[in-house]
């Protein structure tokens, strides 16, 4: 039995072309997914393959050239750049590969970004900062600057701030793509777990195969077509 | 964002780049410098003229003749003429005055005439005006009911030459001595208005050659202070009530074989402001009467000093102009910098009227910190120019004959920069208003970072 209602991202028929001069490049052929409520879903593909367009795309970042994403039951290929703005505040978390915390910010004040633009009073939001904070261990560390902390700490932040506005749907761009082994784990673990409890999707852009052991819904890309759309049995591999 | 958050984010962004902040900073602070002290320069320039004017006369009379004969019109300046300028709009009082032409008539003092004045100026003015005149009296009182009671200038007496001396050494010289006394005390002497009557040679005894037919007796009742925006009577001359006056008239004019004009010589219009001045003159002029007034010469001056103004403001304005752009190139590096930042903040949904607001405020801090510390440069500058002016006296400082001499003309120890309160108000205002204005360009570019910005790894 499939329940609409837990249609979290449905894709259809996705199609990217870009111009360069007077060449067309096809970076996303034609897609068709559905990604569920509560699903970490694996964008796998290589370098080239259309996995970030097709990000950019899934997060309205940029209008496909066919096709339309709907996340929950908003069409965000129609929406108009400042209602896009107010729907990311609410329903888009994002964690970036380089992390992109702003430099002059304390790790509590990058945190509470997502509720600042929301135009949350500082005291509220970065109670609530500070509590996803400790929730990722850094709650010795929420006055400190980025540039005093590592890339597997400051990725912690990234984290917290994806989380910080309770959204239902969050972005990850290659999160471990600056990490070594070790930390990839504890920042993947640490994703997973904080997303299951509250029934947040999760869509994962890498080229990791190492990442399918967190997924539990893999879309493998390969030169803008999806050539394989698995779900694994197990939910997550804790 | 809530406003705070804004300023917070704005005041952090600026403290970043604390280096290029400053710099473009202080293009804020010289060009709305400039513009204080330039048109600071104009103001101070205006005012030592307004003191200069003063100092020549009383800036808000108007001083209405009688056309001279053989002009075209021909209004006579009686009664009902007074009486309409009393009624124009603007006017204050309207005080006539009759100058009694002596001619070949003298006045002489003391006993035989044996004081001799020569030439003196007589005029009349209505008992009920003495008061409005401002006459100040020095000493005695005005004159009483009895008729020819007079009021004497203040130098008066010392018009006078004793006849009885040698020439050369027959009058008292008050110019040089500040303690000379003249021949007579004024107040309560006696003058008289006398013909001299020439004997024919050989006819008399030596030593009185002449024969007096006297006209008139005048007491003098009181001695009025010097000021020559009363007239010139008020040093040297007699102030007679009008009706004395008037009688005097046909026979001084007879003696002197002149013929017998109406109306008064002349009348004295004080307005209620300058500003009536101009057209109270034109409306008297209408009426049929010549005027005269320090408008003739205040008006050129003050269109010259406002040229000037322009042109030193607008000197202030070309540097302002200049510091815009300075904001306009600060900002646009600061966003070709912070492109990915942009970029970060559109993703996780930052509002794009917060975007444009937050780099607004920006451009109007620098423009508003710029405009503050540039008030405060240009009070210190102008303090020092202020301080070097008034001391270098009356020689000439070079900023003195930069401004065309004016304030050394308006007498020494006058300030060549006035700042008032609404021009460092007004500076401060534009400053923020070019800063925002600055910073419109760069804001705008900023709204349209692509959020794609923040995948770029």
């Amino acid at each position: 039995m499939r329940n609409v209602a837990d249609d979290m991202i449905k894709i259809n028929h996705i199609r990217k072309v870009y111009r360069m001069g007077s060449e067309r490049v096809v970076a996303l052929d034609h897609i068709d997914a559905v990604v569920k409520r509560g699903e970490i879903c694996c964008i796998f593909g290589t370098s080239g393959s259309g996995k970030s367009t097709l990000l950019n795309q899934l997060a309205g970042m940029e209008k496909p050239t066919e096709g339309s994403v709907v996340i929950g039951k908003v069409n965000i290929t129609k929406l108009r750049e400042e209602q896009m703005a107010v729907f990311r505040q609410k329903h888009i978390g994002f964690i970036f590969q380089a992390y992109n915390l702003l430099p002059y910010m304390t790790a509590l004040e990058n945190t509470a970004i997502p509720l600042m633009f929301q135009g949350v009073g500082k005291h509220q939001r970065e109670k609530q900062a500070a509590r996803l904070l400790k929730l990722v261990g850094l709650g010795d560390r929420m006055h400190h600057y980025p540039s005093q902390m590592s890339g597997g700490q400051q990725q912690r932040v990234g984290i917290a701030r994806a989380f910080a506005a309770k959204p239902s749907v969050i972005f990850a761009d290659e999160p471990t793509g600056n990490l070594d082994t070790k930390t990839t784990a504890q920042i993947m673990e640490m994703i997973v777990e904080m997303a299951k409890k509250n029934d947040q999707t999760i869509v994962l852009v890498t080229h990791d195969p190492e990442m399918a052991h967190y997924a539990d819904h893999i879309l493998t890309l390969i030169d803008g077509n999806i050539v394989r759309d698995e779900k694994t049995q197990e939910k997550g591999s804790l | 964002m809530s406003w705070r958050d804004i300023l917070q984010m704005c005041f952090h962004n600026l403290y970043r780049r604390k280096g290029r902040t400053g710099l473009t900073v202080s293009g804020v602070v010289i060009g709305s410098c400039a513009i204080i002290i330039m048109v600071s320069l104009g103001i101070g320039m205006k005012e030592s003229q307004a003191i200069m004017l003063s100092q020549m006369g009383k800036l808000t009379r108007i001083t209405v003749y009688t056309a001279p004969e053989g002009s075209a019109s021909k209004t006579v300046l009686d009664k009902k003429a007074v009486k309409q300028m009393e009624q124009l709009d603007g006017v204050e009082t309207v005080i006539a005055k009759t100058t009694l032409d002596l001619g070949n008539l003298q006045v002489t003092g003391g006993s035989k005439n044996r004081y001799q004045c020569f030439y003196t100026t007589v005029v009349g003015v209505s008992e009920k005006d003495f008061e409005k005149m401002g006459y100040q009296l020095k000493e005695g009182e005005y004159p009483g009911k009895a008729p020819y009671e007079v009021l004497a200038g203040q130098s008066f007496a010392f018009q006078f030459a004793d006849s009885k001396r040698p020439d050369g050494k027959n009058t008292v010289d008050y110019w040089s001595d500040e303690n000379a006394r003249p021949y007579f005390q004024p107040v309560g002497a006696e003058v008289s208005i006398v013909q001299r009557k020439e004997v024919p040679n050989g006819a008399e005894m030596e030593g009185s050659k002449a024969s007096w037919n006297e006209i008139q007796k005048l007491k003098i009742t009181g001695v009025v202070s010097e000021d020559y925006d009363l007239g010139e009577e008020t040093s040297a001359g007699l102030i007679m009530k009008m009706k004395d006056l008037e009688k005097l008239q046909k026979p001084v004019r007879k003696l002197n074989n002149q013929k017998v004009s109406k109306g008064y010589t002349n009348a004295l219009v004080d307005v209620k402001t300058i500003e009536d001045v101009k057209r109270v003159e034109n409306q008297i002029k209408e009426l049929g009467f010549k005027t005269n007034s320090m408008e003739s010469i205040r008006e050129p001056m003050e269109k010259e000093a406002r040229q000037k103004q322009l042109m030193l403001g607008g000197l202030g304005g070309i540097s302002l102009l200049v510091a815009a752009i300075g904001i306009a190139n600060t900002m646009i590096m600061s966003i070709t910098e912070r492109t990915r930042e942009i970029g970060i903040m559109k993703a996780l949904g930052c509002f794009l009227g917060d975007i444009r607001k937050e780099f607004l405020t920006e451009a109007a801090v620098i423009g508003l910190i710029g405009g503050t510390m540039g008030i405060g440069l240009s009070f210190l500058i102008s303090g020092i120019m202020n301080y070097f002016s008034m001391n270098a006296g009356t020689g000439g400082s070079e900023v003195d004959y930069m401004m065309g001499g004016f304030s050394s003309m308006g007498g020494g120890g006058m300030p060549i920069s006035v700042i008032p309160l609404w021009l460092a108000g007004f500076s401060l205002l534009f400053s923020i208003f070019i800063g925002v204005a600055a910073g419109y360009y760069p804001a705008g570019k900023a709204v349209k970072i692509s959020a794609l910005e923040a995948m770029k790894g």
